[in-house]
């Protein structure tokens, strides 16, 4: 049998459908060259569907004669056809997994690649996703008097204009930033070219000590922290005493295309932390990072280990973050080395990745729930997409900068640098995680598809101070964005974990607790806040007020 | 508010089209629907706040929630 090639991309570096083609092609020519094992695999198939087509003929009831409205009688046409048309779909697609899992001299990234496009492949086959296999589409159209599939037009249209060709996951109109959302009172007090700095308004006579700094991912607006009223973050933190401060990053231009992962971590994160020490006059804060921040943030402590003068950061916490990206989970079918070409060829052309690009990319390790349920709801049944707050913020994208992408994609993800020590360069030192000694907080999310459970778990042997590992329910942003509530049914499991703590045993040795795990962060976080004195000043001297939050740069488009 | 059973499996039906070679009934938990994770969790959340016209807290629809407890707090909305 042949071995697959390695090449992928496009003569111009571009994953192109030639070259996703081309990997099929090559796929079959290794089947090929074994006649026999081919064919056992299509008697599989065959006789898979032969079962099928008995269970059909076993269950077709009689045509119902009363079903005299001829409207009736094509919906329950389309029902049957819908029906069958599925239970053929289910089978054919396990079967093209089987076939695929089962190639022989097929490398695991390999594999992990066309296994990546066929299950996109069988997602869009779907009955579901087509017109006249959907029963509820084809209803409304009946319903409507075709007005259904007019107004799918329209929003399709206003998607092309306006989105990418993105398919809207929510009402645009649905939300107000600054009153619906991004609402919890606060100041800007810091602005330079990369970011801008929240403070929120003190809800309580008296706030800890020491405050905490949250570093945002760039890859989304900041306000994910604070969505509607009662599943903010920064507003339960606030309720429970503490200064907040956050990082509201700009969305990149072309001005920004040489911005470097460097500059995040120390224009930004760094920045951050000193503006926070120096308005509320801590020596040190509770540094909180969440999935990339959560990277630059550590990436920094390990360089700010390096420092003779004692580091502003007291303590750290992770939210779904990756520190050692060997196993990123199922991202990693679409980081490989050529893909990687692909998007720096692109990078480098426009000076960025853009919005839709980025969110192309993450709505296609979900493409059932972030692509195809939209294009049923918005153009096949012509709705309105709906009002949610976390697809609101999920639509609400952000470009990157192209020296930024470029280095992430191959320190972090490629080469996977940050995890060993000394081996990522910034800022003229490197970087050794193992001489962070603050106490870290690490969170994970048990069904985290962009950031797996397992890999943040790696962060507790990598950094050399006291580590809680908390993992929680469900995915990377409904694990984290987590509020206490009466009707709550998450479970999550805490405790202590060390360099040689076995991720499996671990988690075998905990016992789950009920609700939210943000009760036990306070509970981790209060004793090392220092004593309860008057709420600071909202800005100072140094760093005036700017403007009441969430500021400017959330709003760029 | 009087829920009854069949509209919320319908909606599951149309939210989850896989669900309809599953046998649902008030019983199935949330967890074993097919593909069940965080964004089903918030597609089926807005599916139901537009049908019920009201406020459903995400933190309630859990892998071991069952769809006796969503009608419920449905049928006994709380403001949320």
């Amino acid at each position: 049998m042949k071995q697959l090639p390695t090449q992928t991309a496009g003569s111009n570096g571009s994953p192109d459908a030639a070259s996703i083609a081309e990997i099929f092609t090559d796929l079959n020519a290794i089947w090929m060259s074994d006649p026999q094992a081919l064919s056992e695999q299509l008697k599989h198939l065959h006789e898979a569907m032969g079962d099928v087509a008995e269970n059909i003929s076993a269950h077709s009831a009689a045509e119902d004669a009363t079903a005299r409205d001829p409207m009736q009688k094509i919906l329950d046409c389309v029902d049957t056809l819908a029906q069958t048309s599925r239970q053929y779909h289910q089978v054919f697609g396990q079967w093209l997994i089987e076939y695929v899992k089962q190639t022989p001299r097929l490398n695991n990234t390999r594999r992990e690649l066309v296994l990546f496009w066929v299950k996109q492949f069988i997602e869009m086959a779907s009955p579901a996703n087509c017109f006249w296999t959907n029963l509820q589409a084809v209803k409304k159209l009946f319903e409507s008097e075709g007005q259904s599939l007019v107004r799918g037009m329209q929003n399709w249209m206003s998607d092309c204009h306006h989105g990418g060709g993105l398919v809207a996951l929510a009402d645009p109109d649905s939300f107000v930033l600054g009153s619906d959302l991004a609402a919890t009172p606060g100041h800007v007090v810091f602005r330079n070219a990369i970011m801008e700095v929240i403070q929120y308004t003190p809800q309580t006579d008296t706030v800890w000590q020491t405050p905490i700094v949250m570093i945002q991912p760039w890859i989304n607006k900041y306000y994910i922290f604070d969505l509607s009223a009662r599943n903010s973050f920064v507003a339960y933190l606030v309720r429970q005493g503490y200064t907040v401060f956050i990082t509201s990053w700009k969305n990149p231009g072309s001005d920004m295309q040489y911005t470097r992962f460097d500059d995040y971590m120390f224009k930004g994160v760094k920045t951050a932390i000193q503006v926070a020490c120096q308005i509320s006059g801590a020596s040190r804060v509770h540094a909180a990072g969440y999935c990339i921040g959560g990277t630059a943030l550590a990436a920094l402590a390990g360089w700010m280990a390096g420092d003779t003068t004692p580091p502003p950061i007291g303590d750290i916490t992770l939210f779904a973050t990756l520190l050692d990206f060997s196993h990123p989970g199922e991202i990693a079918a679409l980081i490989n080395p050529e893909t990687v070409q692909a998007i720096r060829n692109l990078a480098s052309h426009q000076g960025m990745l853009l919005s839709h690009q980025v969110a192309s990319a993450f709505r296609m390790l979900k493409p059932g729930d972030l692509i195809w349920r939209y294009v049923i709801n918005n153009y096949f049944c012509g709705g309105k997409p709906p009002r949610s707050d976390m697809l609101f913020w999920n639509n609400d994208g952000t470009r990157l900068p192209a020296a930024m992408c470029r280095q992430y994609l191959e320190a972090f993800y490629l080469e996977n640098r940050l995890a060993a020590p000394n081996a990522l360069r910034v800022g003229g030192r490197p970087i050794d995680l193992r001489r962070i000694k603050q106490p870290l907080y690490n969170v994970g999310a048990a069904k985290d598809h962009i950031c797996p459970w397992t890999g943040t778990f790696q962060s507790c042997r990598l950094t050399g101070g006291k580590v809680r590992f908390v993992l929680a329910d469900e995915g990377h942003i409904i694990g984290i964005v987590n509020p206490p509530s009466p009707w709550s049914k998450k479970t999550y499991l805490a405790g202590a974990a060390t360099r040689r703590t076995d991720t499996d045993k671990w988690k075998a040795t905990q016992t789950p607790a009920k609700g939210s795990w943000w009760p036990d962060w306070m509970a981790w976080l209060k004793p090392r806040s220092g004593r309860r004195v008057a709420p600071p000043t909202m800005g100072s001297r140094q760093h005036p007020a700017l403007e009441p939050a969430p500021g400017m740069y959330v709003f760029e488009k | 508010m009087k829920v009854s059973t069949a509209l919320i499996i319908e909606g599951l039906q149309q939210v989850f089209p896989e669900c309809k070679q599953m046998d649902l009934s008030i019983e199935t938990l949330l967890g074993d629907l097919p593909e069940w994770d965080s964004m089903a969790a918030v597609n089926f959340q807005t599916y139901l706040q537009q049908q019920f016209e009201l406020e459903v807290p995400i933190e309630l629809l859990a892998d071991s929630t069952s769809l006796q407890e969503v009608m419920e707090f449905i049928a006994n909305p709380v403001p949320v």
